[in-house]
């Protein structure tokens, strides 16, 4: 419960407040900055990747045409050679064609074949294996079938003569030459280049870790070279070809082998292949990997590193603030004697001073208040004390008729001498202090009546230090005291009564006792006897204790007062405990 | 406050311009090479079978990402040889093997320590009698041995006397392809295997044990040579003793001799693998199965059989010629 309060309390607070929505500012700022230069470095490695590879194709394809250029002329020489020399077989051809083969080391073959493939001529002159299918052989048949016009195979293993297959690419034409007897036969003349070179320049493509270039032919879509061929024929891998012929040149994004792939297509001119460099995508991703973990990174720390800094500002902030809630609540619980130190002249500061000034005027009207409060009840206390029971007036005044009626007149002069000396004292001048001596003549006097009014129900003695007598005291603390001692405690009883009254200085203290033998007081009534509310007493107006005690403690002090001992049946023992001040000695 | 503020503004962009220098000081040397390691040991480190293994492999060891080693026996018998290769591999330590193992029962203990070690075995071409084997990559030799005999049946029309011509006595590979035949054969009375032997991979004793055969059994119609070496030993006995043609030789593999003589016509046949798709399948399986993914028990990479007729088809030549020379 209290962690919760806690909790919830720091979830309200200013620091929390500022912390949080800066802290989540900031973060949301640093995010989409992140997420736009990650975006932004993204697009730039792709079209980097995109563009590098187009390069490198372009590389290849040129340096494809270039040899394929070369290979041209070398076939159109050869070609040249023999349709100026005259009628097959012939010596100098031979030696003319020999020459050329063995300037270029990437010729293979050199053949002359008559229109059903009988051979006329060809370098080397080795041996011609069995089962060639000669004429049934692509090169064999384009050349048929276009004469006069240069085609190119598509790589294949060359396996007219006897020695080592070789895979080769073979440009054939179609051609008519004379013979010996001045005949014009068609002929077919081949050039075998060796397909290592082609290899070597694709193999050596390498597009980032993995990727590759393959070679197709753009007419069939049939795939020339890849560098993973044999997986294809396996089946085990696949290659979206029909997709990159309808490229001319250019990239493309392709999933359709299940990973995205960058694909970037070159044609190379003369012969109608295209070059298709192949390169990962993931591989950029693995780049795009380390960014974004960079960049997680960075967030952290900033999110971090804010969150420090705004604890520190926001505590910077409502520290002050807080201390001016904790002194308020002190003003909340009463305690008043606070002063704020007063730190910076900014906005709490001043908030600060303004709180002081109204904690100090708060003090000061609390004080006067409790002045003229204690002035106006000591002053209400003086009224009730000065109406002096007009019962007791009535009363008495009866009793003296009664006296008079029966002739006593001896006790009418007591009685009435004993009512002025009492009014005399009671008036006193308008003092509210008199001797204790003036006091015990007041109460003896009231006794006096008393007792003749009650026939002589009770006896009293009255007894005082000489020290004692020379002190001043409240006026009329005693009458309401034997009052009392009358009233609840003689004249229920059944006996005749008796009451002393004592003056004594005590410990430095002046101490007044009205001691009676009558009933006394239940223990419970005895301890509500001076506290508030005043209750219901029966018989009494219970104000006449109370009364005493109260003004006792507004003149002189929480210290001083009354003091009450009772038993039942054994009687009650009123004490007034009042400063032993000496005559002439004001408060 | 406002102090703060910009206080703080100043520490955060004091922060950052450290954290921009310090990532460009970290870029230098990131990009760790973290390849993996697999060792390929085949039977044979030369001959053009394993050098088409070897291919395979690299180009899946490129794909992959990993670094590849590849060794082997020279002699296809030399089983302790290849123990103790496999034992050398897995001292220096490395994340996969590859084994092409010159005996089906010996080689087990071999891996079964890999695998203690944590090294993933696959075994390509021939088999190993160990369940710790993750996979294995090759043909299905039975099913080689009955489209070699049905191959016969047919250039035979279903009637003759045949010599097989085995390789090592004891090699499952070989066994199984003599089980393939025969049971091809069984329910074609005319079909009659006269003797089978085993020439020990060795080409030369292969021709002799040819020529003696020959000489044994008057009347023979065809011969099946189940390994590169007796074909290439059947094959050169019949040149010599021109009797090329009338005896059909129905052969294994696509060694250069042996695809002259197919187009020369004293080959009538030749049953070929796909070894390349063997390494490459090995290496990708090995990538696989060190990644703790679940690779299947048994790939069976496929036969084919080329006759002169179909040898220069374009498909073909690119499985019949794997080097460009």
């Amino acid at each position: 419960m209290r962690g919760l309060q806690f909790r919830l309390y720091r979830f309200k607070s200013i620091q929390f407040l500022i912390a949080a929505s800066f802290t989540i500012m900031t973060v949301l700022v640093v995010f989409f900055v992140s997420l736009v230069l990650y975006n932004k470095f993204n697009r730039t490695a792709e079209n980097n990747t995109s563009l590098g590879n187009q390069q490198v194709i372009y590389q290849v394809a040129a340096n494809l045409e270039y040899y394929i250029r070369s290979m041209t002329t070398v076939f159109t020489s050869v070609e040249a050679q023999i349709k100026s020399s005259g009628a097959l077989p012939n010596e100098m051809l031979n030696e003319r064609l020999d020459t050329i083969f063995h300037t270029r080391e990437d010729l293979v073959t050199i053949g002359l074949f008559t229109e059903t493939g009988q051979r006329m001529t060809s370098l080397p002159s080795a041996d011609m294996r069995s089962n060639t299918h000669l004429t049934s052989q692509n090169w064999f048949r384009s050349a048929i079938e276009n004469p006069n016009h240069l085609s190119f195979s598509v790589p294949h293993v060359q396996n007219l003569f006897k020695g080592k297959y070789k895979w080769v690419v073979s440009m054939s034409k179609g051609i008519k030459l004379k013979t010996a007897n001045g005949q014009e036969i068609n002929a077919v003349l081949l050039v075998d280049a060796n397909f290592k070179l082609i290899d070597d320049l694709s193999r050596s493509v390498k597009l980032g870790q993995k990727g590759y270039a393959y070679i197709i032919d753009d007419s069939a879509g049939n795939i020339i070279y890849h560098p993973q061929q044999q997986l294809i024929y396996a089946g085990l891998k696949y290659e979206n070809v029909e997709q990159a012929l309808k490229y001319t040149y250019g990239s493309y994004l392709d999933g359709s082998t299940g990973e995205n792939r960058l694909i970037t297509i070159q044609t190379v001119n003369n012969v109608g292949w295209k070059i298709v460099g192949v390169s990962y995508m993931d591989e950029i991703v693995t780049t795009r990997k380390e960014i974004s973990t960079f960049l997680l990174w960075l967030l952290l720390f900033v999110m971090a590193f804010v969150l420090l800094i705004t604890l520190y500002m926001s505590a910077k902030i409502s520290q002050p603030i807080k201390r001016l809630e904790k002194s308020m609540q002190l003003v909340e619980r009463g305690n008043f004697d606070i002063h704020i130190p007063i730190r910076r002249d900014d906005e709490v500061g001043r908030l600060s001073r303004r709180f002081n000034l109204m904690v100090n005027r708060i003090r000061e009207l609390m004080n006067q208040n409790i002045h003229e409060q204690e002035a106006k009840r000591k002053s209400e206390l003086e009224v009730l004390q000065s109406q002096i029971h007009p019962h007791f007036l009535y009363n008495t005044l009866n009793s003296v008729v009664r006296l008079a009626g029966t002739g006593k007149n001896e006790d009418v002069i007591t009685m009435i001498t004993s009512l002025s000396r009492f009014f005399r004292i009671s008036l006193s001048k308008g003092e509210h202090f008199i001797s204790v001596a003036d006091e015990l003549e007041h109460i003896r006097n009231y006794l006096i009546i008393q007792k003749m009014r009650y026939k002589n129900k009770f006896e009293y003695a009255i007894e005082a230090d000489e020290e004692a007598l020379r002190c001043r005291t409240l006026k009329l603390v005693l009458q309401p005291l034997v009052e009392n001692a009358i009233y609840h405690g003689i004249e229920p009883s059944a006996d005749e009564g008796f009451i002393t009254i004592s003056a004594r200085v005590l410990e430095g203290k002046l101490c007044l006792q009205v001691k009676d033998d009558g009933l006394g007081i239940s223990p419970d009534k005895l301890k509500d006897l001076l506290t508030d509310p005043p209750a219901q007493h029966e018989g009494g107006t219970g104000i006449g204790l109370r009364n005493v005690h109260e003004r006792i403690r507004l003149n002189y002090g929480e210290e001083y007062g009354l003091q009450i001992e009772s038993e039942r049946e054994e009687g009650t023992t009123v004490s007034v405990w009042l400063p032993c001040l000496q005559e002439g000695g004001e408060i | 406050m406002r102090r703060y503020s910009i206080a703080g503004l100043l520490g955060l962009f004091g922060i950052f311009s450290l954290l921009v220098s310090c990532g460009r000081g970290g870029e230098i040397h990131s990009m760790p090479e973290t390849q993996k390691e697999i060792v390929l040991i085949v039977k044979s480190k030369e001959g053009e079978f394993w050098n088409t293994v070897k291919m395979g492999a690299e180009a899946a060891a490129t794909e992959f990402n990993v670094k590849l080693i590849f060794d082997g026996t020279t002699d296809e018998a030399d089983v302790k040889s290849q123990i103790d290769l496999v034992n050398k591999y897995l001292a220096y330590g490395t994340n996969g093997l590859i084994l092409a193992a010159n005996d089906y029962t010996k080689l087990a203990p071999s891996v079964a320590k890999a695998d203690r070690l944590g090294v993933p075995v696959v075994t390509i071409e021939s088999e190993v009698n160990s369940p710790e084997v993750r996979s294995f990559i090759g043909i299905d030799n039975y099913e080689a041995g009955r489209q070699a005999a049905l191959k016969m049946k047919e250039l035979t029309d279903s009637k003759g006397r045949f010599i097989i011509l085995n390789f090592v006595k004891g090699s499952r590979n070989a066994e199984q392809r003599e089980k393939g035949i025969r049971d091809e054969w069984a329910a074609t009375p005319g079909m009659q295997v006269v003797e089978s032997a085993y020439c020990n991979s060795d080409s030369t004793r292969c021709g002799e044990l040819t020529k003696e055969l020959l000489d044994k059994h008057s009347d023979i119609d065809g011969i099946l040579a189940l390994n590169a070496a007796a074909s290439i030993g059947a094959a050169e006995q019949l040149r010599s003793m021109q009797r090329d043609g009338e005896i059909k030789l129905v052969a294994f593999d696509n060694t250069p001799e042996e695809l002259e003589w197919l187009q020369e016509g004293i080959i009538q046949a030749t049953l070929i693998q796909n070894p390349f798709s063997m390494g490459y399948l090995g290496v990708k399986t090995a990538v696989e199965a060190m990644n703790r993914q679940s690779v299947p028990k048994k790939i069976d990479t496929g036969t084919k059989v080329i006759d002169a007729e179909n040898m220069f088809w374009s498909d073909n030549q690119k499985m019949l010629f794997p080097f460009v020379q």
